[in-house]
């Protein structure tokens, strides 16, 4: 057992931690908000630089190699600084990638690693809240080619991508592993109507309408990608626990920081008890989800994909919960000040109501990880 | 004890609900049922409707321009109310302002106010909170100085829910340094146009602006907008306070909500299962339906005891805090219900159904209605101290 860190994690998070002090701060990231742009190149280029977006991928497709630990240190790190980058993007869109196209995959990930492309995956469906097969979308083989058709939602990173990697179904029905193929398909697409937004924590993304949309043979990239996307959202999942755990620490500080300061009745707030014990409500959560989030990503390298499944519902079920939990409690405490966008509590409240859903809500996750102890993946 | 409804108040329910299903004007309907904020412009014609009909100061004697209803029948119409998709009227004018002045004020007041509230006509807002005094409202500073016939004021109110729309404001100033903290306190009405009153707007996290800082540089009041005797401003505040605590339970709302929540569940599909069908969703609701049926008992209790004559004591508290509660539970529920489709911010680009793509908004506005009104924490203290003797 050992839960330090190595020299390269230490250095990766003050390098994190230097970036969201320097060029990340809470009021250039409000400013950038204010305006209509989705998407900053410069900061983009710069996480490139940093290997950020080269650290999840094996250095044999030109990665960096990084371990799942590692993801979910950089995940941490840019959950404190309320990144609203779609980092995640290139962890879904990249990771099924190369899991599906192995080496072959080092030319499309190339652009990807240096930041010079923003990569999206288009997976989930109205059809089911969180089940990553539920795909309705359907792949109709045609002369030379495919149409697709159907509806995909919250396509994280999508606005800002020039290709979509999207699943459809090329046989079978929806909530069967197999039969789903993955296709590349340019943001332009005659018969692709894109609604882009940003989502509740800042980050890009869009709701897809596919209607007939034409592409041809090489567009399919795999076959039978059920499997591949179930460990990619699995392995996403736990990245999020640890960007909600990041979310959740800096909420906690802040909280803290916030009662010893606050005074009410000619007293510091955090003089009273109830509110002494929220706090420390705040803090068990954080703890616990921290151990539940290094166990997951832990679990992940281990060979069984069962055992993988199940850490990362686990965590996940458990850091949804706590998120909501510090959330909510961080506003309260902060009162009307808490209420305010002029604050940055309630934009991480935001994010952790946004980490809390993504990827399966708790409900989603403890049923998941119930009927995984018995039956098979998914 | 006895819970049944008289066939003249089945009646009375009836021509209410006809009467709404006339006259509730689509637009309106529509936004409240998907908790959208309405424009002031909306908020207000719809008042004037109600106005014009007698029914906006529901629960307001004949005397004042109300319709004179008993406890049962104001708990019919309000119902009613919500099950017709109309907002509830803002509270500051018929709810708060509007009692104090029928039990504090001077004739002149009364004929003065009393009937621009009841018709809708005037728009009103709540200035106690302030930048350093909030839980601890008794150490308010905005200060109002006795020149000749006016009080001068200067100072700043925050958190002062629509201020940008009203006309008028109560506020509670200090007029004396000198006395303890409470009796240094006034209650005085002032109008929002008045030189020197400046409106700085705060925006919410559901990205909405309700809330404001309202500056006073040297405002003039004159001194019969004084409500109350100088020095007694604590005093009527606080008999305003538990009246805004038994409308805060906001049991119709709930009520609705959760109909509204129970049908969505048998529209929408999870998995290829009907969402009301699953196991989370069906005992979700089914909890938050139990917590209702106390609260709308406990809330007939109260309303009982104020019907004969008990004023409502500590125990508005209790409906303080589990009325928001499930107000807040509500919410959340809507929201997971909504999960990806209720993610995107602030657009109308979705492919989600409305009901899911306006859930953001009541989730995040009503992590205030704990803080609000006494905040949950500073009513269980209520609760503690005046119920239960302790500390
Ligand atoms: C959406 C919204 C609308 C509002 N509208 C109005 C309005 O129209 N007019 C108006 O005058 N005001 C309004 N308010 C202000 C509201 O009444 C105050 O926010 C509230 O009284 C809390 O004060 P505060 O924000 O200063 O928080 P604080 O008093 O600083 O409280 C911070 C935290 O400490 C807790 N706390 C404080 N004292 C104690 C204690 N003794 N024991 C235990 N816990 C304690 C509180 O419960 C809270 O969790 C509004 C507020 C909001 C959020």
């Amino acid at each position: 057992m050992d839960f330090s860190l190595s020299e390269e994690q230490r250095l990766l998070q003050e390098s994190i931690d230097r970036f969201i002090e320097k060029d990340y701060t809470f009021t250039k990231r409000q400013q950038r908000l204010a305006t209509e742009m989705l998407y900053d190149s410069a900061i983009w280029q710069q996480m490139a630089e940093f290997g950020w977006l080269g650290l999840p991928f094996s250095e044999t497709v030109g990665g960096i190699g990084g371990s799942l630990v590692d993801a979910v240190l950089l995940a941490q790190g840019l959950g404190k600084g309320l990144v609203i980058e779609p980092y995640l993007a290139v962890l879904l869109a990249g990771r099924i990638m190369e899991r599906l196209l192995g080496e072959a995959a080092s030319a499309w990930l190339e652009g990807v690693i240096e930041g010079s492309k923003v990569p999206a995956l288009a997976y989930a469906e109205p059809g089911s809240r969180f089940a990553p097969c539920w795909t309705a979308t359907s792949a109709r083989p045609v002369q030379g080619g495919y149409t697709l058709s159907g509806q995909k939602l919250l396509a994280l990173g999508a606005p800002v991508a020039e290709e979509l990697l999207v699943t459809a179904r090329l046989q079978g029905e929806p909530g069967d592993v197999q039969g789903i193929g993955l296709f590349a398909v340019p943001a332009q697409s005659r018969g692709l109507q894109m609604l882009a937004y940003r989502m509740m924590h800042g980050t890009p993304g869009a709701d897809l309408l596919l209607e007939d949309v034409v592409v041809p043979k090489e567009a399919c990239l795999a076959e039978d990608v059920g499997r591949a996307l179930l460990t990619v959202v699995d392995e996403a999942t736990v990245v999020v626990c640890g960007d909600a755990l990041g979310s959740m620490e800096a909420t906690f500080w802040k909280t803290l920081d916030y009662v010893k300061t606050r005074k009410q009745f000619g007293v510091p707030i955090g003089s009273f008890q109830v509110l002494q014990h929220t706090l420390v409500d705040m803090f068990m959560e954080v703890e616990q989800s921290r151990s539940i989030t290094y166990m997951a990503a832990m679990q992940a390298a281990g060979e069984d994909p069962i055992a993988a499944a199940r850490a990362a519902s686990a965590a996940k079920a458990y850091v949804s919960r706590a998120a909501t939990l510090v959330g909510q409690k961080a506003v309260q405490l902060h009162g009307g000040m808490g209420m305010t966008e002029e604050l940055d509590i309630g934009h991480y409240f935001r994010r952790l109501t946004m980490l809390s859903s993504l990827f399966g809500d708790r409900d989603y996750h403890v049923r998941r990880f119930g009927g995984l102890q018995t039956t098979a993946m998914d | 004890m006895d819970i049944d409804f008289t066939k003249e108040e089945l009646a009375f329910r009836d021509e209410v609900r006809q009467w709404l299903a006339d006259n509730v004007p689509p637009e309106i309907r529509k936004k409240t049922s998907y908790t959208i904020p309405l424009t002031k412009e909306e908020q207000q014609g719809w008042e004037r409707i109600l106005g014009r009909k007698g029914w906006l100061a529901s629960h307001w004697p004949k005397e004042y321009g109300g319709p004179g209803w008993s406890a049962t029948q104001r708990y019919l119409y309000d119902v009613e109310r919500a099950f017709a998709g109309a907002p509830l009227p803002s509270p500051f004018g018929v709810s708060m302002v509007g009692p104090v002045i029928m039990a504090y004020g001077t004739t002149e007041q009364k004929q003065r106010y009393l009937p621009k509230i009841a018709a809708g006509e005037e728009f009103w807002c709540q200035g106690y909170s302030e930048p350093d005094a909030g839980s601890d409202l008794a150490s308010l500073k905005t200060s109002a100085q006795r020149e000749g016939d006016d009080y001068v004021i200067n100072g700043s109110k925050i958190w002062t829910t629509q201020a940008h729309w009203a006309d008028r404001m109560f506020c509670l100033v200090r007029t004396s340094q000198e006395a303890k903290k409470q009796r240094g306190i006034s209650f005085l009405l002032l109008d929002m146009k008045s030189p020197g009153v400046t409106i700085r707007p705060i925006v919410t996290i559901d990205g909405h602006h309700h809330l404001n800082q309202v500056f006073f540089d040297n405002v003039r009041v004159p001194v019969e907008n004084l409500v109350g005797e100088e020095g007694d401003g604590w005093t009527v505040a606080k008999h305003l306070l538990q009246f805004e605590r038994t409308t805060i339970a906001g049991v119709a709302d709930s009520k609705k909500a959760i109909n509204n929540l129970k049908e969505l569940a048998q529209e929408e599909r999870d998995g290829g299962v009907i969402m009301g069908d699953l196991p989370d969703v069906r005992r979700r609701l089914a909890e938050l339906e139990i917590d209702l049926l106390a609260l709308e008992y406990s809330n007939f209790r109260t309303l009982d005891a104020v019907a004969r004559g008990e004023s409502p004591g500590p125990e508005s508290s209790l409906l303080k805090i589990k009325g928001t509660e499930l107000q807040q539970a509500l919410s959340q529920l809507r929201l997971e219900m909504g999960a990806n489709r209720s993610m995107p911010w602030l657009t109308d680009q979705t492919l989600a159904p409305p009901a899911f793509r306006h859930a953001a908004t009541p989730y995040f506005f009503l992590r205030a209605a704990t803080i609000y009104g006494g905040s949950n924490e500073i009513q269980k203290n209520v609760i503690a101290k005046m119920l239960l003797g302790l500390g």
